[in-house]
Formats: C-alpha cells, structure tokens, sequence
C-alpha cells in the first residue's frame, strides 16, 4: 500500500490556496476567492502554508517575477495555476485538486525538479532579484548593506537610533506584493525597527499598463475592501460574512438588510473600537476611517440609491494629506497593515506613481 | 461515598496511565478541531483535521537561508511536550497521573515553556515577519502572565495548597467559581492567550502572513499546530479542577463530570475567537496592568480574608 499517496488523495481534498491579486484583474480574484468559499478551501496566508499558488489575471513583467520567486518557496506537494479569466476558475481549480492528489506527478515533475522545484533548501534568490519583493519579508532584502557584512549572501541588520535615542538594529523588509488581504501589486518597502516603521516608499508592480477593473457593484467593492480590514484585524467571522455578501451582491442577490446587519455588528463591537482608537493617519485617524467605511457601505447599497446619484467608488483617506507610504512612518507593523486596509487604495487607478 | 476511607486512597493514578495520556489528550484535541471546524461553518467539519493533519503529514518542510533549524524545531517539540507534562498533574476523574504536592507551580511552569518555544521558533526561520510574530508572543506573556498567576494562585489560597487534589476537595461545598469570579474570567482569558488562540492569535496572526509559523511547512507545521492545540486543551481542561469543582457533580462518574466541564469550557474558548477581533498586545499590555492585575490582587486577598475567616 502506498500510504504517501493516500495521504496525498486526502489531503486533496482540502489543500489551501495562495491568492496572488493581479492590478486590474480583480474579476478573476472575486471568482477565485467565490469558488474557494463554495468549496470550503481556505486561502493559505503565505507560501509556506499553501498547496496551490494561483494567480489571479495576468501579471506584467515585475509581479510575475515575483511570482515566480513565491513559487519556489512553495513547498511540495504543490500545484500552480493561473486563471486568466473568471469563467476559467472552477476548471483550473479541479485540475489543481486532481495533480495534488496524483502521487506520480508529484514525485516525478515536483519533487524531482523539473518544475524547478526540487530544491528548497535554498529557496531565496540571491541572482540579483532583491529589488523584487517576495512575500513581504521572507528574508532581509538588500538595498543598504549592513556594517555587519553577509551572512549566506544576506546583508546583516544595520543599525541606527530609534524612537527613544537607543542605537538599534534595522530591518529592511519589503511588506507584498504577495501577502493576505493586501491590495493587488502593491509593494510597501519598510525599515524596520522592531516592529515600528522608521521609513517607508510605495510602489504598485507594472502599474502603466493595468487597465482598471469596472465593479458591476459600488456595494460590492465597498464590502470587499471592508473584508480585507476585517480579515487583518484578525475578525475572521465579520471578513468572511463580508466576502459571502459581497459575492452574493454581485450574483444579483438582494441583502441589504444583511449588509445593514452586519453594518451595526462592527460599529457596536466595542473591542474593534478600542483597538483602532489612538492610531494616527496623517491628519485624520483609523477609528475616522473605519467610520468613514462603514458608512460608505451603506451608502452603496442599491437601497439608498433611488435618489438618483449613482454611487462613486472613493478613495479614502484623501484629506490624510499625504501619501500613502508617508503615513506608515511611526507606526507599528500591526497598525500599518491596519491602515493599509483602512486607506484601501484602488492599486489598478494608482497610476506608475507612488501612493 | 459514604463512609470515610481507614486507608488513604494513592492519590495518583497507577503508572501505566502516562502511557495512556497522550492518547486520551490527542483524541480530546481532535475533537476540539472538529468542534472549532463546526463553529467556523466547515462542510465536512468530521474530515477536516484528518484532512489538515493528511495535508502536513506529506508537506515537505522547507528551510529559510541561515536558519537557525536546530532552535526552531527545539521550539516547537517544545510546545507539545510542555502540554503534556502540564496535563500530568490534571485530575482526569478523582485522580492526576502524578499528585504533585506543588501541582499549581508544576502547571505554570510547564504552560510558560510555550512563551520560550513560540519565540524560538519565530527567530529560528531568519524571517523578518517570523520574528515579529516570536517578539509579538513574548509582549503577550508579559500581559497576560501575571494577571495569569495571580489567578491560579488564588484558587491555591483558597484551597490553602498547591496540590491540585487537595483544590479539588476544598470545593466540595462551593465552587471556587463561585467566591473568585474574577479570578476564573482572568483565568480563561490566558488560556486562550497561553495557547495563541484568537482573539490573541496576534503572534500567528494573518496580517504577518503566519508570524511566528510563517515559514512553517509539512511536520515542523504539524507539530507546533498540533502543540498548541494540546495547550489549548491542557489549559481549558485545567480551568475544571482549580474553578469547576472538579469531578463533583450529581449522578455521573468523576471522570465523566471532568469531559462535560472540560468540553463546556473548550466550547466556550472556541466560540470566543469567532466573536471578537485580534486584541493586539499595545492595547492588551495596558489593560492587563491598569485593570486585571488589580482586580486579581484584590480578589486574592478578598479569599484570604474569607479562608481566614473560616478557619
């Protein structure tokens, strides 16, 4: 009896997806993270815990470095498929199940390295690739060398004052373009200190030649960008009550009294209140934010919209007053991910420049 | 029952029972999987920790350059051996594998392993978001510990022993639940925060990709998930002799009263992930400190006061 490939048919049965979101392609993604709810897959939070890495659209020449670079830090058993197109997902997601759970595939094309994936003992590049950022902070990614010099090709932690006037070490990490709940292509480069961000630059991966993604649902959008806060506020029941109304708005269904519901739920949780309290945005704060969100969710419900004046997509945060990466200095790592969320910029409409 | 025993009871279990704990706790723990799969809306939720343990069984696990291996994986054996030597001294029915005369400390000991093992292996992947998930578990300790020991120790007061056995019989009357409210609250909170278990799942949470289990993957993965699962259950089930009176209730058998409470009491923890977010240790810290030290303080001495009334 082949117990490896029992284990493997079993497995199968439930692997975790890593979702890489594409700028503009957020089409593929809703129907991609729709067929995984329906199947009860979940979505894995980074390479290490995935089964399956699939790509959400088609990605321009640095995201799709990057790519590939998460790819090979997946480790085997492990499938990767891209889905072009929406109506492509539960074809691609099938034949994803069906080469994870056949034990001769794997061993030969996987494990043996003809997909490149024989090795990860060594899974990070050193060819010259630290300008890509891999899945937000896998190794110390090299701009500023260190006085310390290298270890296994990685630059040590240099080191600099901190807050107090204490002379600590500093981490340079990417934050994405790969990591849970983030905004497509976005590349947050931080210096670390601790965890508190002592300097930050933004930038969205082939953001030129992106075309837009056209929400068939201002409602929609609004609750997929609250799912996303949801989910790195660590409610995973209120995100996954989002994203189970988002999909159902854009099938056509009719829930605004479940999305008021779920509306008054968040607002009256008075430990998501404490938490977000006392976190500053620029001019503004996060509790301001998430206020701000709220409301425009309800704003966007087909409901309220009768008055005539079509909902609009915002970009929050705006009279923040500053780019995005800005208001990421002195905050700490939690709280930046937080404010990310919050600020839920649209990376497609983003422009080659920075946030 | 009934008439007093001549010759002292052995107070521990025959030793063979060692060989039989790990079993009894893993099969406790699977059922927890199962019950937190139902609560989360799993379809299939039966097949999903055989299907997860499957999953890591055949993950190849994965190296980061310059790991410091040898820590990691230390750490995360680590993990599940504390729970299971914390769990020696439960009472499973009337009696513990081993009656330690100092059960209470032997429990909290064995349960602070976990603050030294989750921060080894998030510094042993060489990750910057490993890392920050390792440091996230020790700014947790440093809340949740002390509001955490004053709570055991007040049920050690109010039993005038550190013997867990000896707790057990000293809420014949009245459960400890019932004079040290505060101090069972206090209690469940850190279990859940002993274990990483929402809402202070912080230290493994989403927004770091996994944290300290960032780079984890096959066994390595299995091994700290399935530590602290057992954690999770070590502690919950701990929560029935020290505030729940133990085995004591009507009609049932001890060991029998020691699954229903310890099952009510996971229940409880597994429903309290889904109803509250991540609380994140800047917020917690302060209100361990400013509000749970206090009330513990004040609770222990109000049982002083009450043991030394009545003696």
């Amino acid at each position: 009896m082949d117990l490896t490939a029992l284990l493997l048919r079993v497995a199968a049965r439930r692997p975790h997806v890593l979702v890489v979101a594409v700028p503009g392609a957020a089409g593929a993604r809703l129907a991609l993270e729709a067929a995984l709810a329906h199947r009860g897959w979940p979505v894995a939070t980074g390479p290490a815990d995935a089964d399956v890495l699939a790509v959400a659209g088609a990605p321009g020449p640095d995201l799709a470095a990057v790519v590939d670079a998460v790819w090979g830090q997946v480790p085997a058993p492990c499938v990767r498929i891209d889905v072009p197109a929406p109506a492509d997902v539960g074809e691609r997601l099938d034949a994803a199940a069906a080469l994870l759970a056949d034990a001769e595939h794997q061993r030969t094309e996987v494990v043996d390295g003809n997909e490149g994936h024989g090795d990860h003992e060594e899974h990070h590049d050193h060819d010259g690739h630290h300008d890509h950022a891999e899945h937000g902070g896998g190794g110390h990614d090299g701009h500023h060398h260190g006085h310390g010099g290298t270890v296994a090709g990685l630059p040590m932690a240099e080191v600099g004052p901190d807050r107090d006037g204490l002379t600590l070490d500093r981490l340079h990490v990417p934050l994405g373009p790969v990591l849970p709940d983030w905004p497509a292509g976005l590349v947050v480069r931080v210096t670390l200190q601790g965890d508190v961000i002592q300097e930050a630059s933004a930038e969205v991966l082939d953001a030129g030649p992106a075309e837009p993604f056209e929400w068939p649902s201002v409602a929609a959008r609004e609750l997929d960008g609250l799912a996303r806060f949801l989910g790195v506020a660590g409610w995973p029941r209120a995100a996954g009550r989002a994203r189970t109304l988002r999909d159902a708005l854009l099938a056509g269904g009719e829930v605004g009294a479940e999305v008021t519901a779920l509306v008054r739920r968040i607002r009256r949780s008075r430990t998501l209140r404490w938490l977000v309290r006392d976190i500053s945005v620029g001019s503004t704060d996060l509790a301001a934010l998430l206020a701000e969100r709220l409301a425009a969710v309800e704003d966007a419900l087909p409901e309220r919209q009768r008055g005539g004046h079509a909902g609009v997509a915002r970009q929050y945060g705006h009279h923040a007053g500053a780019g995005m990466a800005e208001l990421l200095v002195g905050a700490e790592l939690a709280a930046a991910r937080l404010i990310v969320a919050a600020l839920d910029r649209e990376t497609d409409r983003m422009g080659a420049g920075h946030g | 029952m009934g008439e007093m025993p001549i010759v002292p009871e052995p107070a521990a279990l025959p030793w063979w029972s060692a060989l039989l704990l790990p079993v009894l706790l893993g099969f406790v723990t699977w059922s927890a999987l199962v019950g937190d799969a139902l609560f989360s809306g799993e379809r299939a939720a039966l097949a999903v920790p055989g299907r997860e343990a499957a999953r890591l069984l055949v993950g190849q696990p994965r190296r980061t350059v310059a790991a410091d291996s040898v820590l990691g994986r230390v750490g995360g054996g680590v993990l599940p051996v504390a729970a299971l030597l914390a769990a020696a001294v439960l009472p499973l029915g009337e009696r513990p594998v081993a009656d330690l005369s100092i059960g209470v400390v032997w429990f909290n000991a064995m349960e602070v392993l976990a603050w030294a093992a989750v921060w080894m292996v998030g510094w042993g992947s060489n990750s910057a978001l490993g890392l920050a998930g390792g440091y996230r578990f020790v700014a947790q300790g440093l809340a949740y510990e002390l509001p955490h020991m004053f709570a055991i120790i007040t049920a050690a007061l109010g039993a005038e022993s550190l013997r867990i056995t000896t707790i057990v019989d000293a809420q014949r009357d009245l459960w400890f639940v019932a004079i040290m409210p505060v101090a069972f609250v206090v209690y469940l909170m850190s279990a859940a925060a002993m274990a990483f278990w929402g809402p202070f799942d912080a230290p493994v949470g989403r927004d770091l990709a996994g944290g300290a289990a960032a780079e984890l993957s096959g066994v390595d993965r299995l091994i700290l998930a399935g530590g602290r699962w057992l954690l999770l259950v070590v502690a919950a089930a701990m929560a029935v002799p020290l505030f729940l009176g133990g085995g004591a209730g009507p009609l049932l058998p001890a060991w029998a009263w020691v699954a229903v409470k310890t099952a009510a009491v996971l229940a409880l923890l597994l429903w309290l992930r889904h109803r509250f977010p991540t609380v994140r240790m800047d917020r917690y810290v302060e209100f361990a400190w400013v509000v749970l030290v206090p009330l513990t303080i004040a609770q222990a001495l109000a049982v002083a006061l009450v043991v030394l009334g009545g003696a």
